[in-house]
């Protein structure tokens, strides 16, 4: 069921939740390239899959647990490694970030 | 209030005992602990990291939603559910979406006419927890924030409920039970305080007669217009939850019959002004994208493994309250033994050793009386004294039989949960033994009438009170080892015979 309009409202609601910003004219000129690459993937939609079973995963595994056995962790050094800034131990994010954005 | 009906679901957060996170091995035991130092690729989301499912969880999961009564899934696997947060590395959380491990179930609380209700429950799912962040401000003013990655794919269970609650005194009682029977299961130690158990009430208020209960949905009557829904989180002790619910119901009535716009919302509770405070609107659902995390292949549950995970239940404390009050033990006895699985063990040994009804309630007097004070005092346990369950018995057979009296029984027992004994020599030990021999009473019973003729006098004169005087002599010659029911009837024999006489 591939989509073959794609509004400037559809984009800016995307941007949002990817978090990238975008210019006026990027905004422009995305709808039509987006539709031409929405058409070609359409193609898809020519296939029969009424009776095909939804596929969440190819690898074949099924029932892969680990035992509850505790395994090292990284120094808190190792851990901080890539933060950009750090403060006694935690990563720093400038904001006021109360816990859990979401439900 | 009256026009309004109230209609409240909770959400439910739980942390199970787990040595492990859910997707990785790290240390699960974060509490108290030097910041990120209990992290790795995995759960700092690094690229490549791929997440493994921790087994006991599942497992847990499984013990919990059949404690519940819930129907456990054939089949069930993990979904990304995706947004951006800091204390959020992947920029998805690990979740379940469509195939959660546990459906249904439920648990029965009292409504307001105590009836018996069952409340249902709509899912039990496993997904990991985020980063704990901190604010802070700096010295110009402008915020920041710190965030430990210890916390980050712990594992948590989510549990809702249907929104079939009627007030914050059937939600506490919901949580309530749910925490018990959780720490009953060892499945969570269920700590609000610490955050292991995490309460958030959904509710609403209706105007009476525009709403029905369909399909796990509230749904207006023709064309009625419904008020939405209000969130509350923060809610930092069980205590809360009713007092939110309550506190919120009341202010929604209020802004209803005003005739304000109540718009769905997030609140806070702040507990220390008994009130709920605005945090943000939520009109529009989240667009989560979720779907099924590739990297986690599905699970499926056998039948065999359920019935493994059955055998593993203990007695859960509905079946134990209802044994407990059919052996004529009052409500409010029965919930206080319960509230401690370790207790009730004990509890049931103790119903065990016991021959008669009698001596059961006789126990529970102990326990909840001497035993108690000696609990609150030593900061110990019944389960980690000395007393054994048998020996209790013991002692409550020998206040039975006359071996000692009901005064007594208290220092034996104090003196049996010190020190690992034989009820019987303690008797002999501390000389409690009961004299009921009626000649040795009477020895003293004449001493005392002897040596306290003022007494007697009064007696003579009118004043019959002063038996119990006479009665206290006798006792005390004893040493507190005659039966004083005995003492009392001879005394009051001869004291009447003597009037007789002189009268």
């Amino acid at each position: 069921m591939a989509k073959t309009k794609v509004t400037k409202e559809d984009i800016e609601h995307v941007s949002e939740l990817i978090m990238v910003k975008l210019t006026d004219e990027e905004k422009a000129k995305l709808p039509s390239q987006l539709v031409s690459v929405l058409e070609y993937v359409g193609v898809i939609d020519e296939i029969d899959t009424k009776d095909t079973k939804e596929t969440h995963h190819v690898t074949g595994l099924q029932d892969v647990l680990d035992e509850d056995v505790v395994r090292p962790s990284l120094t808190q050094q190792e851990s901080l490694s890539n933060a950009i800034e750090t403060e006694d131990g935690y990563v720093k994010v400038k904001g006021k970030l109360s816990a859990g954005a979401d439900a | 209030m009256d026009k309004y009906d109230l209609i409240v679901a909770l959400e439910i957060h739980v942390e199970p005992k787990t040595n492990t996170k859910m997707f990785c091995r790290c240390s699960a035991d974060f509490w108290e602990k030097e910041p990120n130092t209990l992290t790795c690729p995995v759960c700092l989301g690094l690229p490549g990291a791929l997440p493994v499912a921790n087994k006991k969880a599942v497992e847990l999961a499984i013990k919990t939603g059949l404690a519940l009564h819930s129907n456990i899934a054939k089949e069930t696997k993990f979904d990304r559910k995706h947004y951006f947060y800091p204390d959020l590395p992947k920029g998805y959380q690990i979740s379940q979406y469509d195939e959660p491990i546990c459906t249904g179930g439920y648990i029965e609380v009292k409504d307001a006419e105590g009836n018996v209700k069952k409340v249902a429950i709509t899912r039990l799912h496993m997904e990991e927890d985020v980063a704990k962040s901190m604010h802070r401000v700096e010295a110009d003013g402008s915020e920041y924030t710190l965030i430990d990655y210890n916390k980050s794919s712990v594992p948590l269970f989510e549990l809702v409920t249907e929104p079939v609650m009627a007030s914050g005194e059937e939600a506490w009682q919901f949580a309530k039970k749910f925490q018990q029977i959780l720490q009953y299961l060892d499945v969570s130690d269920a700590a609000i305080e610490k955050g292991q158990m995490r309460c958030e009430p959904n509710l609403s208020i209706q105007k009476k007669g525009s709403w029905e209960y369909k399909n796990g949905q509230i749904l207006p009557i023709g064309d009625a217009k419904l008020y939405p829904k209000i969130e509350i989180k923060n809610i930092a002790s069980l205590s809360f939850v009713k007092k939110a619910v309550e506190y919120e119901h009341k202010r929604l009535v209020e802004l209803a019959e005003r005739g304000e716009e109540i718009r769905q919302q997030t609140r806070g509770y702040n507990a220390e002004k008994g009130i709920t405070e605005f945090q943000r609107y939520k009109e529009s659902a989240q667009d989560y994208r979720y779907f099924p995390d590739p990297d986690l292949p599905p699970i499926n549950i056998s039948d065999e493994e359920i019935a493994e995970m059955e055998k593993t239940i203990p007695e859960l404390p509905e079946v134990r309250l209802q044994k407990y009050t059919e052996s004529g033990i009052a409500d409010t006895d029965a919930l206080i033994i319960l509230d401690d699985i370790k207790k009730a063990d004990y509890f049931d040994k103790v119903i065990a050793a016991a021959s008669e009804k009698d001596q059961i309630l006789e126990a529970v007097k102990y326990l909840n009386g001497t035993i108690a004070s000696w609990s609150n005092k030593e900061k110990r346990a019944v389960y980690e004294s000395e007393l054994g369950p048998e020996e209790l018995i013991e002692v409550v057979k020998l206040v039975e039989s006359g071996e000692i009296s009901k005064n007594s029984a208290p220092k034996v027992i104090e003196e049996l949960l010190a020190k690992k004994g034989n009820p019987t020599e303690i008797i002999e030990k501390l000389g409690l033994k009961q004299v009921s021999d009626s000649g040795e009473i009477e020895k003293w019973v004449d001493e005392a009438l002897a040596e306290n003729s003022d007494i007697v006098q009064k007696y003579l004169d009118g004043k019959e009170s002063v038996t119990g005087a006479l009665v206290g002599q006798v006792m005390a010659k004893s040493r507190g080892s005659a039966d004083p029911k005995k003492v009392n009837e001879l005394m009051v024999a001869k004291l009447s015979e003597h009037k007789k006489k002189n009268g």
